[in-house]
């Protein structure tokens, strides 16, 4: 084996608790879990077991990065956080990938990735050089926003260093405070940021390493990189609107010439950002193509003086879209509040798709909850806002049950009320610029296992939401973008229609169950490497393709072509993707080991997110052959031993069977 | 990168025909993606490490100016008079000043004689050579990072 191509060889271990450090073979774990995400979940398999916390000092947080990172592999520069999750409902282990240049430079320090463990007896951060780690105090940093602290960190440690850290949000165990990378990514969901805070960790900083992550076959990965670059276009600063899709190239790269998946709408659309000119930013290194995230320079508060740099893009576009509509300068006052979600270290998902549009919605049909707030719910004030956000993050009044989340914040109420009610009406930040203003929702927009359900769940009705829904039943989160199924393919389109005309029962069709299974493995596959989200949707995002390469949906031929010209161990499309599966697997066993994970829970988790858009008895047989058709018994959920051995994961079936946790008799497909 | 009070030697050599810059902002701009510095790595030494490229995108991240850094193939190049092995040459055929591997010592006097600071010049600490930008003269493509580049912020500048 060439051990020395891609991998480092090595994990460094942190113990908080007793501030000493060790390493981790990497090469135990490799080839055979693919790297990043995949080594985490069989270092977790091994080390942890039921009943810990989020909180607690005995849960881990674990950073990897894969065999791509830190070589010149095409959008190689992200990295994954696993943990037990406080924002999954109920806690569960899940992940959630980062960028920046972190993942990069840990490799270059000669680390595949960090094993945090314990908790430090006061506020700490993590440093690494080439010299080697070290546990420094905090105690000036902690309180400080997410930005400001690595802003000073980076001119302590000087040029070339990079760091990942929390705000006050994480600092205050709110459940989906996240980590960030300066102001250009973060792991958006999974509560990570709470986690560190738990641990007293407020950031982890690196300096330039000296190793050298050496690439097998450079040429190869040349010719696989030049066979999938995307189409170039001109990146200059540009000085018109995000919603002017004539003059906003990302539009295009997004939907194509026929504009076909309009996703640009739901996220460039009324983003009204002149005078102020943004730059597409990469969101790590290696990236072929900015996918839409901008950064914007010297805008001015609203509430305070003082100029702004920080980033909107992607579905974090909704702090503007809630001002499209107001007078005066109406982009700098979303953006005032998006950069104070970023600096507190939020999650923004679960305020602009969670708990803000819930406040906007239980007021409209006369369920108070300002009184519970303690202030009106004016959604279009940037000072509301401010003292909403400044609520939850420091824990004060009803905003130390909002920190809670959504999905924890409602049970508590009664979510028979606080949930589940349907408000009919403008949707809370575009209002009647979407869809005429006639949108008809539950007053608390939830998909599964706690996660805000944004357009997943609610805004796209049944069939379309069908494999997104089984991807959701069997994770721990919300399926984010490695795992979106592809909702504008031909093959989609195809089965939709089938399903609308009736030629089809789509409850009992293979194709989303295909369709789910694809996307769920291809998305682990990506995680493990690391590569970017795009690889599957290149099909819109302006990169090339042809019959080799293929589109991205169907197939991991290009993936597996790098995994072998970094490495140097031929590894085939076919063996890439069973490797996947073995991870996915793992996964799945650590849910049930840990979790209790069966078929049952998940049937009753997901259909009351379906908000009687589904036919429960017909969508019960949809999950047991979803289960059949992932090798899983189609009753309990879990993976049958022969299916488990099929993956070389007999020990694993032997210890879920020793719990009792393995199928009794054999599957019969229904 | 400053200018430092180093005496310019003077002898004669060919001019290189460019240096790597970048376009003008107002036509394309760095993404902060630093493809350059990763394919310019991978391409030259087969590996990837902060020692290993020639040419480097500095990230201001904290107010948002991303720019490359890489030699600018001085017309008279003080590297090359610092050399006490005659390591740096000039390329025939593309003018480019590089480093003969098998010679460089690993002295760093050419690092010290750059008039720029920091230089841009690297230095492997394993095999302690000192690497600088080539222009890619043994590839018929041209320089590595400008055809990488994904947003052609990199063009070949001539003199």
């Amino acid at each position: 084996m060439n051990e020395q191509f891609g991998w480092t060889g090595k994990i460094l271990r942190v113990n908080l608790t007793e501030g000493t450090f060790s390493t981790v073979d990497t090469m135990k774990y490799v080839p055979k879990y693919i790297g990043g995400m995949g080594v985490a979940h069989r270092i977790w398999w091994e080390e942890m077991k039921s009943g810990i916390k989020a909180f607690d000092p005995e849960n881990k947080l674990i950073f990897t990065v894969g065999v791509t990172g830190g070589t010149a592999a095409p959008s190689s520069g992200r990295g994954e956080f696993v943990s037990i999750s406080p924002y999954s409902y109920p806690e569960q282990y899940t992940n959630s990938s980062i960028g920046g240049a972190f993942p990069t430079q840990l490799k270059w320090l000669g680390y595949d990735g960090i094993i945090l463990e314990g908790k430090a007896p006061e506020p700490t951060y993590l440093l690494i050089t080439s010299e080697g780690p070290e546990l420094r105090s905090a105690q000036d940093l902690w309180g400080m926003g997410l930005v400001d602290a690595q802003e000073i960190l980076h001119k302590r440690h000087g040029e070339g260093s990079t760091s990942y850290g929390i705000g006050p949000a994480g600092e205050n165990l709110v459940r989906f405070a996240i980590i960030g990378c300066g102001i250009h990514s973060a792991t958006g969901q999974g509560g990570m940021g709470a986690v560190m805070g738990s641990k007293n960790l407020k950031a982890i900083t690196l300096t330039k390493g000296k190793h050298q992550v050496k690439v097998a076959d450079p040429e190869a990965l040349l010719k696989v990189t030049e066979d999938i670059f995307p189409k170039k276009i001109n990146h200059p600063w540009i000085k018109e609107n995000l919603a002017d899709k004539e003059h906003n190239p990302f539009w295009w790269s997004w939907v194509g010439p026929n504009e076909k998946p309009n996703f640009s709408i739901n996220w460039m659309g009324l983003v009204y950002n002149k005078p102020y000119a943004y730059l597409s930013h990469s969101c790590g290194l290696g990236c072929l193509h900015g996918c839409g995230f901008y950064e914007l320079r010297d805008v001015p508060a609203t509430t305070h003086p003082g100029l702004l740099h920080a980033m909107t893009g992607c579905n974090h576009t909704r702090y503007e879209q809630f001002f499209h509509a107001e007078e005066g300068d109406k982009f700098a006052k979303g953006f005032e509040i998006h950069e104070l979600a970023e600096q507190l270290g939020f999650g923004h998902f679960e305020i602009v798709y969670g708990i803000v549009p819930w406040l906007y919605y239980t007021k409209a049909v006369g369920i108070d909850t300002e009184s519970l707030v303690g202030m009106p719910t004016d959604v279009r004030s940037v000072e509301w806002w401010v003292k909403l956000l400044n609520m939850i993050a420091y824990r004060q009044g009803f905003g130390d049950q909002l920190a809670e989340g959504l999905r924890r914040t409602t049970e508590k109420l009664g979510a028979d009320v606080y949930a589940h009610t349907i408000y009919e009406g403008p949707e809370a930040a575009r209002g009647a610029a979407w869809q005429g203003g006639k949108m008809k929702l539950p007053v608390a927009v939830l998909g599964g296992w706690g996660y805000t359900a944004r357009s997943l769940g609610t805004e796209m009705p049944f069939p379309m939401n069908l494999p997104s829904m089984l991807n959701w039943m069997i994770d721990t989160r919300d399926p984010h973008h490695n795992k979106w199924p592809d909702w504008a393919h031909q093959d989609f389109q195809n089965f939709v229609m089938k399903a609308m005309t009736k030629q089809e029962d789509p409850y009992t069709a293979e194709f989303p169950l295909k369709w789910a299974k694809l996307s769920t493995v291809r998305g682990t596959i990506i995680d493990c490497l690391p590569e970017c989200f795009m690889f599957p949707l290149r099909n819109y995002m302006g990169w090339q393709f042809d019959e080799q390469v293929g589109e991205g949906t169907w197939t991991t031929a290009v993936e597996s072509r790098i995994f072998s010209s970094v490495t140097g161990q031929k590894m085939t499309e076919d063996e890439l993707f069973k490797a996947g599966e073995r991870v996915n697997t793992l996964f799945r066993a650590i849910q049930i080991r840990d979790y209790n994970r069966t078929a049952q829970m998940e049937f009753e988790e997901i259909i009351p997110r379906t908000y009687g858009t589904y036919d429960a008895e017909k969508f019960k047989v949809t999950t047991g052959n979803f289960y059949e058709y992932l090798g899983w018994d189609r009753e309990t959920g879990w993976p049958t031993r022969e299916h488990l051995e099929s993956l070389d994961l007999k020990d694993v079936a032997d210890e879920l069977e020793t719990l009792g946790k393995l199928p009794k008799t054999a599957s019969v497909p229904a | 990168m400053k200018v430092k009070d180093v005496t310019i030697d003077s002898r004669s050599v060919p001019k290189a025909k460019g240096y790597i810059g970048m376009v003008d902002p107002e036509i394309s701009a760095c993404q902060d993606c630093k493809v350059c510095e990763l394919y310019c790595a991978m391409i030259h030494e087969g590996a990837c490490g902060a020692e290993l490229n020639r040419i480097w995108e500095i990230s201001e991240t904290f107010t948002g100016d991303y720019y490359v850094r890489t030699c600018k193939q001085c017309i008279s190049p003080s590297c090359m008079a610092a050399c006490p092995v005659g390591a740096i040459q000039v390329d025939e055929v593309t003018g480019a000043r590089f480093i003969v591997e098998d010679l460089c010592t690993g002295c760093k006097l050419c690092i010290k004689a750059c008039p720029f600071d920091p230089a841009p010049i690297n230095f492997n600490s394993v095999k302690k050579k000192a690497i600088m930008c080539d222009l890619c003269k043994d590839r018929p493509e041209g320089p590595i990072c400008v055809q990488m580049c994904p947003t052609m912020c990199l063009e070949l500048k001539k003199y």
